[in-house]
């Protein structure tokens, strides 16, 4: 009696186990689609923003006078780009990092390169370049919080 | 900006960017909406001699970098959210296959 009901029991066990397993074994198989959210690549777009934007405010001032400074954003920007670049499938946020710091192009490397080229920038130009950047800047930092919070929805 | 013009510069992001998803897209089309109102502010202040037609030009290209940073942000979220979705999914299962007694 005992040893039937024990097999009732398996038996629906393993019909259960058999209606879900082809769909385990096909998630299981499936890498996750994107990087998982990263502590240390918000506080590289965190800090790089702070400092991104308290430079942009001293562009009105020669570019020579504040090589250091650029310098050292230039180098913050080729890190956090080399370590998106280095997660596995990190490619958005990668991008946003390329775009971010290419000097052809119109984020904060190109806005240094606009700097350095013309040695001083506008007052007006810089305030309306900021909240651009800015934004940007709220788009990669965005990304990186948000797998966060899509995990605990 | 002219719906022309939104859908342009969309396939243009579309082609450039295939990874994109249509969250993606979609928060794209939704920041060139305002594209007009930032473009039409600047010019005001090139009238004045505030920025120039170069300042301008370059502000739109930025504008429209941001659009992209934008577009890479959905995108990137609707993964995460797929991935969530995935491993709730794959939970779900395994306490309905194998339920704790006294749970409902």
């Amino acid at each position: 009696m005992r040893g039937k009901a024990l097999s009732v029991v398996f038996r629906s066990t393993a019909l259960r186990l058999a209606s879900f397993l082809p769909l385990m074994v096909a998630m299981a198989g499936c890498a996750p689609a994107i990087a998982p959210y990263s502590p240390a690549a918000y506080e590289l777009a965190v800090d790089a923003k702070v400092d991104a934007l308290r430079l942009m405010d001293a562009a009105e001032f020669a570019a020579s006078d504040e090589k250091r400074r650029i310098d050292t954003m230039l180098r913050d920007l080729d890190r956090a780009y080399e370590f998106a670049l280095g997660r596995p499938r990190n490619e958005y946020s990668t991008k946003q990092w390329a775009l971010m710091r290419d000097p052809e192009g119109n984020l904060l490397g190109g806005f240094i390169a606009r700097w350095q080229h013309q040695e001083q920038l506008s007052a007006p130009f810089i305030a309306a370049a900021r909240p651009l950047i800015e934004q940007a800047f709220d788009a990669i930092i965005g990304l990186e919080s948000g797998k966060l919070r899509a995990v605990h929805e | 900006m002219s719906e022309n013009i939104a859908e342009t510069v969309l396939n243009a992001l579309r082609a450039d960017m295939p990874q994109l998803s249509d969250a993606g897209l979609r928060a794209a089309r939704a920041l060139l909406g305002s594209l007009r109102d930032d473009i039409r502010a600047w010019s005001a202040m090139a009238s004045t001699g505030s920025l120039s037609a170069d300042d301008v030009r370059w502000l739109a290209a930025a504008r429209m970098d941001v659009v992209r940073m934008e577009a890479l942000k959905e995108s990137g979220l609707s993964m995460a959210h797929l991935d969530a979705l995935r491993r709730r999914l794959m939970v779900h299962i395994v306490s309905s296959l194998f339920p704790v007694p006294g749970t409902p």
